[in-house]
């Protein structure tokens, strides 16, 4: 562990996420306002000890969305690198292990799907379904599978050519107690460090699709909702955008540094070439 | 808040009126006015879009008859027009010396080829009822026109002031959606599509004084806060309504610029499918009623601007009759009714909001929130707008939906059981007809308030305000109309005082 924290990037990567989630779990027992309870009286406030974030057009503490719209972004996160992860790993091993025909045809989608801008087909898949942020989901989670399955089986091929499994194989161990014992362990921090990167891209979309109303339905909070609905208040009530734009930087540096943090940890190699 | 806005109102109303006193119009200049939809088509007899009307209506087409910025039907190409005793006859008299911009003169055969060609099985017209209670037409000389209707039409006249019954020239009205030719102020130039639709002064308009101005432009802007720019970079003169009212609150305390909070034809309601549970439930019906605070909403959605109602009437039209009083907000009696009607614990729903319309979006979350006070929990979907046309207008597939009805003299869409909102009611149908069947003024204005009574009564569907007309303008702009008490931007007798 100690490793870990002497890398800068980690330690302030691991921090700035580690308050986003804490966020997020504490708008789930608490926040200090309802985030979705209307007040006409207390519309369009500035920033005050009682609303520290401001409030927006209807009333509604900022503070408290931006702390719900944490749950969104962290839920988008995780669903979609899911998504990613299962599938193309399964994918990728299937592509390093059987090779030829298989191999083949594995690559020759994803590059297909790699062929799309993702977030354009993210807003044709969700005009197609509909907007929700279960489709948002999909949709993301879908252009995660390739990314995912060319790094597991770009590190598996390597591996299958590496003596540990050649000796193991020696010994007479299955091909599927290889994979599984060897070489899905071997493969876990690339698969970790690609996470956390692809887990900070998925809030950046989220915010993307829910700001052209594709994603997160009203009312409840995303902070890329909010940054639409604050776009015509902008003179008037500037906290109502500049508040989740802050919570979306924030939380996608926090991602990338973690990434960051974690490749330079769990890579030497690359240490040691900087 | 009512006398407030009524307060706004009649004093924006008097600055304009002293400037006029003050001021004889000056003659020249160029007008630059921006509206959010550019239009599908110029020709209003072909398409329903208000969005053609705004542009053409009054500028570059006019109808028999006009509407007067305070709501009256005045003479447009008609001068007069008499109804014979038993309100079936319409004898026209015909304005003299009225040449369309192509040089063809407008005469009672133009009219009667017009009134037939919308009332034909082929029409493209988007109202060819409106025409079609006509039995026969005649054209005793050039200028006198003679309709005899089938039966009694209370809104004949009024449908005859609409833009779809503008005039068209016999010759060139097939490119009239892409080359209008009309009869107005203004002759059609070009449309540059995607921007803007130029036209200038008609120098052998009817009227000699008329227009002031030399040019004007439509031009097509969106986005509200591009508008709101535009206006203040000098781009654009006029933005025609607005889009954001957030932005008129800002602009009202800028100097440079006037904004008109009028009024308008158009309801913004909560649309409920009347015939799926449980809002086929009368009592679930008023108790929504009852659970939506109407100040608040304009509150929140509107800034305050736009008036209350209680039915599908818009104060701004003639026998108007103030129903917002009939469910005054009050959440215990909707919890009340709700248990009554069998949902002691609420239910679940879904709101549909068209996405193009942002007063549409923000009042379906205002009220998902009202209702949800009341145990109804309202689940918002937010749909395209060729979504909402055909699976909530074409095919009813919807629980509740937000939109703003345009049109002036609509009610009549509750008499139709097809129509999207499925109100079927014999009770509201024999009142309509009755209205449409009035004799004189007294009894036009008991059956039509009795209509508006029958609607907000079974609470058919949500009836929030109406909308403001909010042009925003630079301070030169004279005598632009502060009321819209009809779909159109009419610059006829707009001036610039520079």
């Amino acid at each position: 562990m100690k490793r870990f924290f002497s890398n800068l990037n980690f330690t302030v990567g691991f921090t700035m996420s580690l308050v986003v989630v804490l966020a997020a779990v504490l708008s789930l027992v608490w926040t200090p306002f309802d985030a979705d309870k209307m007040n006409a009286k207390n519309r369009l406030q500035g920033p005050s000890w009682t609303h520290p974030l401001g409030t927006d057009q209807y009333g509604r503490d900022t503070l408290s969305r931006v702390m719900t719209g944490a749950v969104s972004s962290i839920i988008v996160g995780l669903v979609t690198v899911a998504i990613g992860l299962s599938l193309g790993v399964l994918l990728g091993l299937a592509s390093a292990y059987f090779g030829k025909f298989v191999d083949e045809v594995i690559m020759r989608i994803s590059d297909l799907l790699f062929g799309f801008p993702a977030v354009l087909t993210a807003i044709l898949i969700t005009s197609i379904l509909g907007p929700s942020m279960i489709n948002a989901m999909l949709a993301i989670g879908i252009f995660y599978i390739p990314v995912f399955a060319r790094l597991t089986r770009a590190v598996a091929m390597t591996l299958w050519e590496r003596e540990f499994i050649t000796a193991a194989r020696a010994g007479g161990v299955g091909e599927w107690t290889i994979t599984w014992r060897h070489v899905l362990p071997n493969i876990l921090s690339p698969l970790l460090i690609q996470g956390t990167v692809q887990f900070a891209v998925a809030i950046l979309a989220e915010a993307s699709l829910s700001y052209l109303g594709l994603g997160t339905q009203p009312p409840t909070a995303s902070w890329g909702r909010m940054l639409n609905e604050a776009q015509t208040f902008m003179s008037r009530a500037p906290w109502m955008a500049i508040f989740p734009g802050l919570a979306i930087a924030w939380a996608v540096l926090g991602f990338n540094l973690l990434g960051d943090g974690l490749r330079d940890t769990l890579d030497p190699k690359m240490v040691r070439m900087r | 808040m009512k006398k407030i806005i009524l307060a706004m109102l009649t004093f924006t109303l008097l600055i304009p009126a002293q400037q006029l006193l003050a001021q004889t119009p000056k003659k020249g200049g160029s007008l630059i006015v921006c509206q959010p939809a550019e239009p599908p088509g110029l020709d209003p007899t072909a398409n329903t879009a208000a969005a053609i009307d705004r542009v053409v209506f009054s500028n570059i087409y006019e109808g028999l008859v006009k509407v007067k910025r305070t709501g009256e039907f005045v003479p447009g190409l008609a001068t007069a027009w008499k109804v014979s005793p038993d309100g079936k006859v319409y004898t026209f008299t015909l304005r003299k010396g009225v040449t369309f911009h192509n040089g063809e003169p407008f005469t009672a055969h133009t009219a009667k080829w017009n009134l037939e060609r919308s009332a034909a099985e082929t029409t493209k017209n988007a109202h060819p009822e409106y025409f079609r209670g006509i039995e026969k037409i005649e054209t005793p000389d050039d200028h006198t026109l003679v309709v005899a209707l089938k039966d009694v039409d209370a809104l004949f006249i009024a449908h005859m002031a609409e833009g779809d019954a503008v005039m068209l020239p016999m010759k060139g009205h097939e490119n009239a959606a892409s080359q209008p030719v009309g009869t107005g102020p203004f002759r059609f130039v070009a449309w540059v599509r995607g921007d803007r639709v130029e036209m200038v002064r008609n120098e052998k308009y009817w009227n000699p004084e008329l227009p002031y101005l030399d040019k004007v432009t439509f031009k097509f802007i969106g986005d509200p806060s591009a508008q709101i720019a535009a206006l203040k970079a000098g781009d654009i003169d006029v933005i025609g309504y607005i889009a954001a009212p957030e932005q008129a609150s800002e602009m009202e305390k800028d100097k440079r610029f006037k904004v008109f909070a009028g009024t308008t034809t158009g309801e913004v309601i909560m649309s409920t499918n009347n015939k799926r549970k449980p809002f086929d439930n009368k009592l679930v019906r008023q108790a929504m009623a009852h659970a939506i605070d109407r100040e608040t909403v304009i509150d929140l959605v509107m800034f305050g601007y736009g008036t209350p109602i209680g039915s599908h009437w818009s104060p701004s039209t003639p026998y108007y009759k103030d129903l917002t009083g009939k469910f005054p907000y009050n959440p215990e009696k909707a919890r009340e009714l709700l248990a009554k009607a069998g949902y002691p614990d609420g239910f679940e729903a879904t709101i549909k909001l068209p996405a193009i319309y942002s007063y549409s979006r923000r009042a379906g979350e205002v009220i998902a929130d009202m209702l949800g006070q009341v145990g109804i929990k309202l689940k918002i979907e937010v749909v395209e707008w060729g979504y909402w046309l055909d699976r909530i207008f074409k095919q009813k597939d919807f629980d509740l939906t937000m939109i703003g009805h345009v049109e002036a003299w609509d009610i009549g869409i509750y008499a139709n059981p097809d129509y999207y909102f499925q109100y079927d009611s014999q009770e509201f149908r024999d009142a309509y007809a009755k209205a449409l069947k009035a004799p004189n003024e007294a009894e036009k204005a008991e059956w039509f308030g009795r209509c508006q009574e029958i609607i907000a009564e079974d609470a058919v569907n949500g009836y929030l305000f109406s909308a403001p007309s909010l042009p925003i303008m630079k301070n030169a702009v004279m005598n632009w109309w502060e009321n819209y008490p009809t779909i159109a931007l009419d610059a006829t007798e707009v001036w610039l005082d520079q």
